[in-house]
């Protein structure tokens, strides 16, 4: 009786590998990937991000559509691995602030620029794309866009055109940060807008080293390398872009070849793809994978509470055990060596006692209920739900029962840009935050950016911290404005508006044969130094 | 048979438009302003008012229902919210990828269905008809998503036969050959379960035509067991036709989570995307088209049933 | 309310008796039915032992070291493994199982009652009744059940209740169908027609007549939707649509393993074995009870 069930299960599986062989001849795995000079990058975004000036799924859409598109008059330096990412001159060569009114920049455009269809780059494209999302009135423009940018549009009051190649453009106040907020306000052909108008998505045209060449919708982004690139030209022929959100999927795409970079596969995979020769690669930049805390409502409007979350986390287990090493431990907005890093800040030590004895204190002896809404994948939040579950089960221990609620990522983001619910319902979001400018204090953290007149959500609030604050985003004196934002720092860390948990380290994989990519310390990724290496094959 | 025609092709109009109203109901349920999907905090008053005007969100809700079926019936589906595409764009092509998918999975399904079941009603004390037994249960009895790991387990972890993931090879893929690769587990996950159901309908149908008295009279002729056969499957054809037809239908509309596991780009896979992003016209064009392909096919198969089996036509 | 005239109608005792011994023989068939016999008793335990996990179950279903995690099968004192955060298999199966074992039966108890209640309804008023019951039903078999599932749990959220709500849905136009053509054959049976002319309200045929007499019926049915319900739920909760972090499903903790797929395979299995073993013994028992009516009818 029993070996018959052995006979059946074995001819089951002889039929089923049968049908599978006579698949098996035609082709042979991977190594299609390789083939030229095309990069086949697996993203952790489950969409492909949209090609206009602001491009969806977060900052991992800026990293590999907007940036390799379009370029702002500013733009970071992303050819140093070991030092934070500075900000330098894009479709700019150089910029200076009135010495009699301090909101009055004048930017000297680069000359002989030309976008994508070859229309040329000047004062008046410089123009017509800030109408396009800055301008109301103006005949192009576009709220969805705008919307997108509002943040980096924030300080701008006032542009215009001096003459072909100059630009003056006028803050609200004076405010150092402008260069910061630029990188991100990039520039389109404005003969290609004209032409396409609802179609532009699907023939931009920028000036950055790479240009559009195919999509297919939901799948596929195919980028090509711009020969006519001001700056160094891309090596690569080919730039591919595959949203991928589950990350043993984008482990398989790269072991299998079809892919070869990988951003952030499972940390379990590690080891072993060192030992198959993979690059892996990891480098501290700003970034914090935080949560936000909704401090208008009980109970994080208390200080010790947000306190006793934090010192109830046990970072270096999840940095090292769970994640195997791929994050840092944060106990504020920077990291250490971040040239906004608080030394003397206070240190949250993994201490449930204290986290108890501060709860007690602060009227919850017995701990509470709350809920942290939370993203399933996407930009920089790394791999969410098993972070997640690992923080639910410290705050459990100290008495703080939270409640999971995982939705998918762009959902998270409009989640948070439109606030916290009215209804107290979440307590926190669960969100990756950059924190790559110094501007990014003026934006989560001071009074007048609380929300809806900007990003801080939870509503935190501290006069001191907004005068450290107005300071920075005053002075032209960068070592000045440095240790006014490491003010600020050290305040908020001691506030606690965050439940700090990790930095990211960037981790991403690429295959063997691929070379001459410098991992920064910035989110963002250079590509035209990559390219790939065909005698290894 | 025109008529017969007509009759249901005027009876799938109510259901149609029961259809439609319920997947554009089914979203006015989903708590939240789509206008909050898309418009940031900073954002101004005249901004949000003018992007809810284009979506067309400030009218009654039955004028939102009646514009939306008119474009729709007009083949215009709009914008996706969150990818900013003409739905159109989006949904066509992850269509056609499904419907390969469940094509790849229905062949695989109804053909080794049809030798297992056939030859296990021929001969029901044979090795051949346990395993038909042990599939036929299988099948019905696997979560598809689960098959679908264990093949990857199988043949890409273990052995590195098959690809994972994807259709097709990111760089100079999308060849025949090429696909047909990457079909091969997909199309074995998703059609574990078709090929339980038919392999059980196939065993019983010719069992019992089997044994019915038209066979003994043409065996009594002398007929060889192969004619026999045919006479046998012409007889089981259209109950095995409807019940294919429906099976593929649910495989058109059901193999959301194989496409998930694998990464296949069909339509389910965009359609619960959308569902989680809340990108609604999307999902209401999505469900709307899988359900109209749905009772299409259901329509095909009658009209075939009726050819075949002329008696249909009079109920 | 118990009408008195009719507990003297002859016919009516003899259904009741012969029922008696129907069930009766019904499962000596099935009894003497091995294999439906041994899947009964293995999906009794599989219940079983979900049901007591808090008294049997080695760990506590949260329990974990982070150190321990993604231990392989087998490992001492984790027979099973342990999963992503540490946490003992064998204990979270056993606690997932009943969520799942939830999931699997409810929606198949709320859909035979609503469904069957339309369905009488439908086949016993007949007429107009009939049109508007049964075609607003088939509206919903023109969509696939699990885009129509995974619908309608987008739309009211993620949660288990949910995900019953939605399935329970889908199910009851198949059971109001079967119902209905039930009905519709026992009702111009004679015993109706005798309980009809001696003046009985509609109400008391239906409890007492039309119920017993499609209730075998509705029931096989019944049986073979589990098995559905069961893999459908998972598969949803798969898709993220149900319990939310830590409780244990199913569903949800292969989706959480399925990561490790390429590091760790045969732990990450383990849940989907249990999906799968559950709902082949729920098939077996099916066919074999639906064999033993048969031969009794």
């Amino acid at each position: 009786m029993r070996s018959k069930k052995i006979r059946c299960v074995a001819l089951l599986i002889m039929i089923m590998s049968l049908f599978i062989f006579t698949g098996c001849g035609t082709n042979s795995l991977g190594s299609s990937s390789s083939t030229s000079q095309t990069l086949v990058i697996g993203m952790s975004a489950s969409n492909i991000p949209t090609t206009d000036v602001s491009p969806s799924e977060g900052y991992e859409g800026w990293r590999f559509v907007g940036f390799q598109l379009y370029e702002g008059l500013t733009k970071w330096n992303l050819t140093q691995s070991d030092q934070p990412a500075e900000v330098e001159p894009g479709l700019a060569t150089s910029w200076e602030v009135s010495k009699s009114d301090p909101t009055l920049w004048t930017f000297h455009l680069r000359k002989g620029v030309v976008f994508h269809d070859q229309t040329p780059f000047n004062a008046d494209a410089v123009i017509f794309n800030l109408n396009r999302v800055h301008n109301s009135k103006s005949k192009y423009f576009n709220p969805t866009l705008a919307g997108g940018l509002s943040t980096s549009l924030k300080y701008i009051k006032d542009y215009k055109k001096i003459d072909e190649d100059t630009v003056q453009i006028k803050t609200k106040e004076p405010y150092s940060s402008l260069p910061y907020d630029l990188t991100q306000v990039v520039f389109a052909s404005p003969t290609a807008i004209k032409k396409y108008g609802k179609d532009y998505q699907e023939h931009p045209a920028g000036t950055g080293p790479f240009k559009f060449k195919s999509i297919t919708k939901g799948q596929e982004l195919v980028l090509e390398k711009n020969e006519d690139y001001w700056g160094n030209v891309p090596k690569l022929k080919q730039l591919v872009l595959l949203p991928m959100p589950d990350a043993s999927t984008r482990l398989a795409a790269l072991k299998s070849g079809d892919i070869n970079w990988a951003e952030v596969p499972p940390s379990e995979a590690i080891k072993q793809l060192k030992k198959d020769h993979y690059q892996v690669l990891e480098n501290e930049y700003p970034h914090n994978w935080a949560y936000v805390l909704n401090l208008n409502e009980k109970p994080w409007n208390d200080k010790r509470v947000r306190q006793a979350a934090n010192y109830a986390i046990n970072r270096e287990g999840l940095s090292k055990a769970l994640l195997n090493g791929a994050a840092t431990p944060a106990t504020q907005v920077d990291y250490p060596g971040s040239t906004w890093y608080s030394d003397d800040a206070i240190q949250y030590k993994y201490d449930p006692k204290k986290a108890k004895e501060l709860l007690k204190e602060a009227g919850y002896p017995k701990g509470f209920k709350t809920t942290f809404m939370v993203p399933t994948s996407g930009s920089g939040n790394m791999w969410p739900i098993e972070m997640n579950e690992y923080i639910q089960k410290n705050l459990k221990a100290v008495g703080i029962n939270v409640t999971i609620e995982a939705v998918e990522w762009q959902t998270l983001l409009n989640q948070y840009l439109s606030g916290f619910p009215k209804d107290n319902s979440v307590g926190a979001i669960n969100i990756s935050l950059p924190t790559n400018t110094p501007m990014i204090f003026d934006r989560y953290f001071s009074t007048r950016s609380k929300f809806p007149n900007g990003s801080n959500i939870g509503g935190y609030s501290n006069p001191k911290v907004d005068q450290y604050i107005q300071k920075a985003t005053g002075t032209f004196d960068t070592a000045q404005r440095d240790k006014e934002v490491q003010q600020a720092a050290k305040l908020i860390a001691e506030d606690a508006p965050w439940i700090f948990v990790a930095h990211d380290l960037n981790l991403r994989v690429l295959a063997p044969d691929v070379q001459g990519f410098v991992q920064p310390q910035s989110w963002f990724a250079d590509l035209t130094t990559v390219s790939i290496n065909q005698q290894n094959k | 048979m025109l008529k017969f025609l007509t009759h249901r092709v005027l009876l799938m109009i109510p259901t149609l438009i029961g259809v439609s109203i319920i997947v554009f109901l089914m979203l006015q349920i989903v708590p939240g302003d789509p206008v909050d999907s898309i418009v940031p905090v900073d954002a101004s008053k005249e901004v949000r008012a003018q992007i809810t005007e284009q979506l067309g969100l400030n009218h009654p809700l039955y004028i939102q229902y009646v514009d939306w079926l008119m474009r729709s019936l007009h083949g215009d589906f709009g914008q996706s919210i969150v990818r900013q595409l003409s739905v159109n764009a989006l949904l066509f092509p992850a269509l056609l990828n499904t419907l390969i998918l469940a094509l790849g999975a229905g062949i695989f399904a109804f053909v080794i269905s049809l030798v297992i079941g056939v030859y296990s009603a021929y001969k029901p004390k044979s090795w051949l008809a346990s395993i038909g037994n042990l599939i036929g249960l299988t099948g019905i009895s696997i979560p598809n998503f689960w098959a679908a790991l264990i093949l990857i387990g199988i043949f890409s972890v273990l052995f590195g036969w098959l690809p994972p993931i994807g259709m097709k090879s990111s760089v100079n893929g999308g060849s025949f050959a090429d696909v047909f690769y990457h079909i091969i587990m997909p199309a074995v996950a998703a059609g574990m379960t078709t090929l339980g159901v038919m392999t059980r309908m196939v065993r019983s149908a010719v069992f019992d035509l089997l044994h019915q008295d038209f066979v003994q009279t043409l065996q009594a002729k002398g007929l060889k067991p192969f004619r026999i056969l045919l006479h046998v499957l012409k007889n089981a054809t259209p109950n095995l036709l409807t019940v294919a037809g429906l099976q593929l239908g649910y495989l058109i509309g059901g193999s959301v989570l194989v496409e998930t596991v694998f990464a296949w780009p069909g339509i389910g896979q965009l359609i619960y995307q959308s569902v989680s992003q809340r990108d609604y016209p999307i999902i209401q064009a999505g469900v709307l088209i899988v359900s109209v392909i749905f009772i299409l096919l259901n329509l095909i198969v009658d009209l075939l049933h009726s050819i075949i089996d002329p008696r249909v036509r009079g109920s | 309310m118990l009408n008195e005239s009719e507990l003297t109608n002859p016919s009516l005792l003899s259904n009741e008796i012969k029922e008696d011994s129907l069930l009766k023989k019904v499962w000596l068939e099935f009894y003497k039915n091995r294999i439906a016999f041994i899947a009964l008793i293995v999906l009794g335990i599989v219940v079983l032992s979900c049901l007591l996990a808090p008294l049997i179950a080695p760990f506590g279903p949260l329990d974990g070291e982070i150190t321990d995690r993604l231990l392989p099968l087998g490992s001492t004192g984790h027979i099973l493994g342990t999963d992503e955060q540490g946490r003992d298999m064998l204990t979270r199966v056993l606690y997932g199982g009943r969520l799942s074992l939830y999931a699997g039966f409810l929606p198949v108890v709320i859909s035979i009652v609503i469904g069957g209640a339309l369905g009488v309804i439908a086949g016993y008023f007949g007429r107009i009744l009939n049109t508007i019951i049964m075609r607003t039903l088939d509206i919903f078999y023109s969509f696939p059940a699990i885009l129509l599932a995974i619908g309608i749990s987008a739309a009211l959220g993620q949660g288990i209740n949910n995900i019953v709500i939605s399935i329970s849905i889908i199910f009851i136009p198949p059971v109001a169908r079967v119902a209905e053509s039930a009905v519709k054959g026992v009702r111009e049976e004679e015993f109706i027609e005798a309980a009809k002319s001696s003046g009985a309200q509609s109400i008391s045929i239906i409890r007492y007549h039309v119920i017993k007499n499609i209730f075998a019926k509705v029931f096989v049915y019944g049986t073979t939707q589990i098995s559905i319900s069961l893999v459908l739920a998972s598969g949803l909760s798969f898709l993220g649509l149900g319990v939310s972090p830590p409780t244990p499903e199913w569903g949800i903790m292969l989706n959480n393993l399925k990561g490790q797929i390429f590091i760790n395979p045969l732990v990450t299995i383990i849940p989907g074995l249990f999906i799968f073993i559950t709902a082949l013994t729920i098939n077996l028992v099916a066919d074999g009870l639906r064999d033993a009516l048969e031969i009794n009818s």
